[in-house]
């Protein structure tokens, strides 16, 4: 990495890095929106062993300004938040959204690389919809430890949002890997047909 | 998920691969092992450089 990569100024298109750390901010309140979301996963194991992550394996978060979509980027093997200009605080879909990219990092991380979409789209297909399975269940994971925070209500009602309270409630019942699925293809399948 | 701009076709085209067309026995097996094998092996590197 190059010293004009790490150090702030104008930035491209995402923005661009705090110098001499990973987290990257092309949001206006970027940092605050990452140490307000952070400051809620580190009150449960789960979330402080994937703040670890972020820490130890340096794996970039980028907070962008924006309304898309967010997510782990598996080619640039970074993590890009997006959020309107005007928040300042992290909503509890940024929060999921921020563990579910964490999760998908972990994996890749440990060996699970994603497969060129171009060579077999079912494989890769098969490989994306088993890592969403997994990287809900580990979003669901922490959800339910932090049951007892104040924060335990805003989260629970944005997975319902994102129209996955079918898995979460699944998850809470002890549900096989099988039966999670699914209720995540359930929920996959009414989020596409949506759009 | 995010993805680059060479694989936005095929981004698209997952969309059409739905779960809901797929056999659970053909998706991807679970990846919690693994994971849980990276996360003990950065609690090891930590415990490691504590120590010296």
């Amino acid at each position: 990495m190059t010293d004009k990569e790490t150090t702030s100024g104008l930035g491209g298109t995402f923005g661009a890095k705090t110098k001499g750390s990973q987290i990257g901010y092309g949001h206006p309140h970027g940092k605050a929106l990452f140490d307000s979301a952070a400051e809620i996963i580190r009150q449960c194991p789960t979330g402080q062993k994937y703040l670890k992550l972020v820490d130890l394996k340096k794996v970039p978060v980028h907070v962008i300004k924006g309304t898309g979509q967010s997510g782990f980027s598996p080619e640039l093997m970074t993590i890009y938040m997006q959020a309107p200009g005007n928040m300042t605080k992290a909503s509890g879909s940024f929060i999921l959204y921020l563990i579910k990219g964490l999760s998908e990092a972990a994996q890749e991380l440990a060996g699970f690389r994603t497969p060129d979409p171009r060579k077999d789209i079912m494989a890769y297909a098969s490989f994306i919809h088993g890592r969403n399975l997994d990287s809900i269940t580990e979003v669901c994971k922490v959800v339910k430890e932090l049951t007892n925070t104040g924060h335990f209500q805003d989260l629970v009602d944005s997975l319902t949002e994102m129209g996955l309270s079918g898995v979460y409630k699944a998850y809470i019942e002890g549900k096989s890997r099988e039966e999670l699925y699914e209720k995540y293809a359930s929920a996959y399948d009414a989020t596409t047909r949506g759009r | 998920m995010i993805v680059d701009v060479g694989n936005l076709a095929a981004h698209f085209a997952i969309e059409q691969v739905s779960p809901l067309s797929m056999d659970y026995g053909s998706v991807a097996p679970s990846t919690e092992n693994g994971v849980d094998a990276l996360f003990a092996s950065m609690e090891r590197k930590v415990g490691f450089e504590k120590h010296i």
